[in-house]
C-alpha cells in the first residue's frame, strides 16, 4: 500500500511537469481558417491535396504495401518472416475469404466528388485550362477507383456528386441502389474518354510518368475495357453463369467483341504515338528485363508509376525480398518465394514448354533418383530459358548484386552398400561437409528456417541494385508500376486474338515483341500457334509480382479450376527445387549437381478459390445502412 | 506479496464494475441441431465449405434489431449446430452448395429448449450403394450416381484420406472419372486408386486409409460426398 502512495506521489506531478513546457496549448488559438475559396484558387494547395487523392488508390499487393498476398497465389510461398495473420504466414489459406477482395470506397469516391464540385463552385482565379486540368485528374482517380471497385464487387452505386444530408430526420432519399456492372464499366470508359483531352501533365511532348495525362487515361481504358470484354465472354461460358436477376453482377456476352474494341482502340492509341518503346538497352535479354524495371531515367516504357522519392516515402521492399546471401540488415529478406510452378512456366527459348528436365523427386529412394540428370554447374538445369526468368527471380548457380547467391540445399552422397545416393541437409548457413566442401549454401534453400528461400529461389523484380537499399533505415525507392507499355502491347494482343478474323496479324506483332524483347527469335508465335492459353502464360511471365494474376485469372473465370483447392491438382499447389551437389569419389558424376522437387516444405493448403469469390462479400454494416443494396451471389 | 494482492483486488473489483453493463446476459443455452437432408438421408458436404445462414428476427438490443447473419458450418456428414438464444429463426439455404436453390430458400424455425431440425436440400446429383475394397494396393469404389435435376455432371472423383476428414481439399490420393465416363449412369461406376508412398503421407504402408466419393456438376463447385468408409489395409 505505501508503496503504491509513494508511486501516486511521483506520478501526479509529473502530469504537471509534462503540461509546464508545453507552448503549443498555452498559444491562443488560430484564429485564420482557410476559407474554400482561398484553398480553391491555390494551385499549391490543389496540388497537396491531389498528392493525398493520388497516395489513396487502392492497394491489394504492391511493392510497398500488401506484400504479402503474392503469398497467397500461384506466384509464391511465404516464409513467414513478413506477415502475422498465421494464416497467410504458414501458407495454410484453406479457402479464401469471400470478404478478401471486398473494397466498398465511398469516402474517397466523396472525398474527390467534393473536390470536383469545388473547383467547379470556388476557382474562379484559375484559368479555364487549370480548371479543366484538375477536374480531369480527379475524375481519373474517380474513374480509376470505381474500376478497381467493379473487379472485385461487381456493380456498385455510381455516386458522382456529395451526399449531402439535410437534417429532416429522414436521410432515405441518400441510399442509392447498385448500378449494374455494365453500366460501371460504361461509366468508366465514358468519363475516360471525355477527360482524355483535357487531363494535360505533359510537358513539350513528354508525359509525366506520375501524374494522368491522356496516355495513363488510355492505358486505364485499355485495361478496363479488357476485364469488361473477357468478363462479358467467359463468365457466360461457365456452365452457369454468375449473375444476379437485377444484373449487378454479370456483363451480356453481346456487349464482350465491343468492349474488346475499345480496348484495342485505346491500345493503339497508344502505341501510334510513338511515345513510347520496350525497354531495350541492355543487349543482355535478362539482365534488360530487370533493368525495365529498376533504371529510372530515361525509361521509354513507364506509362504511369508511383514514386518514393522522398526519404520518408521510402519503402521495404528489398528489405523483406532480397536474397538472403546478399541481404544488408541483420534481419528479414526472403519474405515470399517465387515457387517452381511460375519458374516453369517460363518457355525454353526454341518454343518447348519450360519444364525443367532431370528432376527427381525428393524421396531419398533410389526410385525418386532414376530421372536425375547431372548438371556440372546449378545453373545450368535454366540454360536457353525466356531471358525473363533471370529478370524476374533470383536461380541457384547465379550473382546478384555482384555476389554469389551460394544456394545448394546439401549434398547426396553415393552409398555402395544402399546403391543409392543418400541425402544430407543442413539448416546452418553455408556449412561444409566432412568432406570441407559445401554443404548448405548461404543462400539455402532450408525446409524450416526462416528468412531464407523454402523453394529454392528468391525475387529479383523491383529489388534496388542501389548498397544499402535493403536495410531498414536506408530503403529503397525503387517506383510501382502502374501502367507500362509491356502491358499495353500484351492487353493488345489479347483484344486483338479475341476479335479474331483481320486482327490477328496485330495480335502476332504485339506478343511477338513483348517475347522478342524476352529473348525469343522474331515471330516466334505465329497463327497455328497463338492461343489464349499461350496469352494467357504471356501475361503471368510478363507482368508476374505487378499485381495482375489474380485479377487475370478471375477475370478470364479460370480461378475456380486452376486453385480448385485439390492437393492433386499441380497449378493450386506450390512446389520447391532444391540443389544438391554430389559426391562420389572416382566417378564422372562427382561434384555435378543433381535437383529434387517436392511439395514446397512450408506449403500447407491448396489454394482454393471458390465460385463466391468471383464476386466480392458486401460487408454487413452496408446491407444494414442501406436496404436497396443486393447481395452477390453465394454470399 | 501484499502489494500483489492489493493490486490483484483492485484489478478485480475495476473488472467488476467495468463488466457491469454489457456482460450480464446469460450465455445461451438452447441448442439447435440437425442434418441437412435429402429423402431422409442427410447429405454429404466438404469439411468447412458449405454453411448455411441463420437470422434471427426478434433478437433487440437497445431498439436496434440486429441484422447480421449467424454463420453455421454444415459438418462433412451432413450435421448443423448452433447454440442460440430461444427465439424464432429463420435458416437460409445459400448458393453454392451441392444442392439447388430453391426460389423460397427461407424456412422459418422456432428454438426453444434443445431443438432438432432437418434442413431439406435437392441435390443435383446424389452417390447411392457405394462399396470400397482393398486388394493389392489398389482401393476401388463402385457406386451408383443419381441424376436429381437437370445439370450436367462433371466428374465422379474417389477421394483417400489419412484422417475422416476427407474431401475436395483434405486427401492424400484422388482418381477422377471425368464426364465422358459417366454418361450412362443406370450402371455401377467403378473409381480406383493405387496407393504409392511418397513423402509425406506414406499411403501404402499404413495399416489403414479412409475412402471418400464426390460427385461434382456444372450448378455448383462444391460436391455431393458420400458417407467415409474405414478402409483396412494390413
Amino acid at each position: 500500500m505505501k508503496n503504491i502512495l509513494k508511486f501516486l506521489i511521483i506520478l501526479i506531478p509529473l502530469f504537471f511537469f509534462s503540461r509546464c513546457g508545453d507552448k503549443l496549448l498555452d498559444q491562443p488559438w488560430s484564429t485564420t481558417i482557410l476559407l474554400e475559396s482561398q484553398v480553391w484558387n491555390d494551385k499549391a494547395m490543389i496540388t497537396d491535396l491531389l498528392a493525398n487523392l493520388y497516395n489513396r488508390l487502392p492497394v491489394h499487393s504492391q511493392i510497398n504495401s500488401g506484400e504479402t498476398n503474392y503469398g497467397c497465389y500461384d506466384e509464391g510461398v511465404n516464409t513467414g518472416s513478413q506477415e502475422s495473420s498465421t494464416d497467410i504466414a504458414n501458407n495454410n489459406l484453406t479457402t479464401y475469404s469471400y470478404s478478401r477482395w471486398t473494397l466498398w470506397d465511398y469516402t474517397y469516391i466523396r472525398d474527390l466528388n467534393q473536390a470536383i464540385e469545388s473547383i467547379k463552385k470556388y476557382s474562379s482565379k484559375l484559368t479555364v485550362k487549370e480548371k479543366q486540368q484538375f477536374s480531369a485528374e480527379l475524375r481519373f482517380l474517380r474513374a480509376y477507383d470505381y474500376f478497381e471497385m467493379v473487379k472485385r464487387m461487381g456493380g456498385v452505386p455510381i455516386i458522382t456528386t456529395q451526399l449531402i444530408y439535410d437534417f429532416s430526420g429522414d436521410p432515405t432519399y441518400l441510399r442509392h441502389a447498385r448500378n449494374t456492372e455494365e453500366e460501371v464499366y460504361d461509366f468508366i470508359a465514358s468519363e475516360l474518354d471525355a477527360i482524355k483531352d483535357s487531363v494535360g501533365n505533359i510537358s513539350s511532348g513528354t508525359p509525366s510518368k506520375d501524374r494522368a495525362n491522356k496516355y495513363s487515361v488510355l492505358a486505364l481504358k485499355c485495361r478496363a475495357m479488357l476485364y469488361a470484354g473477357s468478363i462479358a465472354k467467359y463468365n457466360n461460358l461457365l456452365a452457369t453463369p454468375i449473375t444476379t436477376p437485377g444484373k449487378e453482377v454479370g456483363l451480356p456476352a453481346a456487349r464482350s467483341a465491343g468492349y474488346y474494341q475499345a480496348s484495342l482502340n485505346a491500345a493503339k492509341e497508344i502505341i501510334n504515338s510513338g511515345i513510347y518503346s520496350l525497354y531495350n538497352k541492355n543487349p543482355n535479354p535478362g539482365e534488360n528485363f530487370y533493368e525495365m524495371i529498376v533504371k529510372k531515367a530515361g525509361n521509354p516504357e513507364m506509362i504511369m508509376t508511383t514514386d518514393f522519392l522522398i526519404p520518408t516515402r521510402k519503402h521495404n521492399w528489398s528489405y523483406h525480398e532480397i536474397c538472403r546471401t546478399m541481404r544488408e540488415d541483420n534481419l528479414s529478406s526472403s519474405a515470399i518465394n517465387p515457387d517452381l510452378g511460375l519458374v516453369e512456366a517460363f518457355d525454353y527459348l526454341d518454343g518447348t514448354a519450360g519444364t525443367l528436365k532431370g528432376v527427381g523427386t525428393g524421396s531419398n529412394t533410389a526410385a525418386g533418383q532414376t530421372n536425375w540428370i547431372f548438371y556440372d554447374k546449378p545453373n545450368d538445369i535454366f540454360a536457353n530459358k525466356d531471358a525473363r526468368l533471370y529478370g524476374t527471380i533470383v536461380y541457384p548457380g547465379t550473382s546478384f548484386k555482384g555476389v554469389d547467391v551460394e544456394m545448394q540445399a546439401g549434398v547426396y552422397e553415393w552409398s555402395a552398400s544402399l546403391n543409392r545416393y543418400v541425402r544430407y541437409e543442413s539448416e546452418t548457413f553455408h556449412s561444409l561437409y566432412t568432406d570441407g566442401k559445401l554443404l548448405t549454401g548461404n543462400g539455402g534453400p532450408m525446409r524450416i528456417s526462416q528468412e531464407v528461400s523454402n523453394t529454392g529461389f528468391y525475387i529479383k523484380k523491383f529489388i534496388d541494385p542501389a548498397t544499402l537499399s535493403s536495410a531498414r533505415g536506408v530503403g529503397t525507392d525503387i517506383w510501382w508500376v502502374r501502367f507500362r507499355y509491356g502491358e499495353i502491347l500484351l492487353n493488345a494482343a489479347e483484344a486483338a486474338f479475341e476479335l479474331g478474323g483481320a486482327n490477328i496479324p496485330d495480335a502476332l506483332t504485339y506478343v511477338n515483341m513483348v517475347r522478342q524483347r524476352a529473348g525469343f527469335p522474331a515471330n516466334s508465335l505465329y497463327t497455328s500457334t497463338l492461343t489464349l492459353a499461350k496469352l494467357q502464360s504471356e501475361r503471368r511471365l510478363e507482368l508476374a509480382y505487378e499485381d495482375h494474376r489474380v485479377w487475370d485469372l478471375m477475370r478470364w473465370r479460370i480461378s475456380h479450376t486452376v486453385w480448385n483447392g485439390s492437393s492433386a491438382t499441380p497449378s493450386a499447389n506450390q512446389y520447391a527445387l532444391y540443389p544438391y551437389r554430389v559426391i562420389r569419389p572416382g566417378h564422372p558424376n562427382d561434384g555435378k549437381y543433381v535437383f529434387d522437387r517436392f511439395l514446397a516444405p512450408k506449403f500447407k493448403a491448396a489454394r482454393f478459390f471458390q465460385m463466391g469469390n468471383y464476386y466480392s462479400a458486401i460487408s454487413q454494416s452496408v446491407l444494414d445502412n442501406n436496404p436497396l443494396i443486393v447481395k452477390n451471389p453465394f454470399h | 506479496m501484499k502489494n500483489k494482492l492489493i493490486l490483484l483486488a483492485v484489478i478485480v473489483f475495476a473488472i467488476f464494475i467495468a463488466g457491469c453493463e454489457y456482460d450480464n446476459y446469460t450465455a445461451p443455452t438452447s441448442f439447435l441441431s440437425g442434418n441437412v437432408v435429402y429423402n431422409g438421408k442427410a447429405v454429404g458436404v466438404r469439411s468447412n465449405g458449405t454453411q448455411l445462414e441463420l437470422w434471427q428476427y426478434t433478437w433487440d438490443t437497445k431498439g436496434k434489431i440486429a441484422r447480421a447473419k449467424i454463420a453455421v458450418y454444415i459438418a462433412q456428414d451432413g450435421s448443423y449446430s448452433a447454440r442460440l438464444f430461444d427465439g424464432d429463426y429463420k435458416i437460409v439455404r445459400l448458393t453454392g452448395a451441392p444442392w439447388s436453390n430453391p426460389n423460397t430458400d427461407t424456412l422459418a424455425v422456432t428454438v426453444s429448449g434443445n431443438t432438432t431440425y432437418d434442413v431439406p436440400v435437392t441435390p443435383f446429383y446424389t452417390i447411392t450403394g457405394e462399396t470400397f475394397t482393398y486388394s493389392g494396393g489398389v482401393i476401388t469404389s463402385t457406386c451408383m450416381v443419381n441424376k436429381v435435376g437437370t445439370v450436367a455432371i462433371t466428374s465422379l472423383t474417389l477421394y483417400i484420406g489419412i484422417t475422416n476428414i476427407v474431401d475436395a481439399n483434405n486427401n492424400a490420393q484422388s482418381n477422377v472419372l471425368a464426364a465422358a465416363a459417366l454418361t450412362d449412369l443406370t450402371t455401377p461406376k467403378t473409381n480406383t486408386v493405387t496407393l504409392t508412398n511418397v513423402s509425406p503421407t506414406f499411403l501404402a504402408s499404413r495399416s489403414y486409409v479412409y475412402a471418400r466419393l464426390g460427385v461434382l456438376s456444372a450448378g455448383s463447385s462444391e460436391r455431393y460426398y458420400s458417407p467415409w468408409k474405414k478402409i483396412m489395409l494390413q
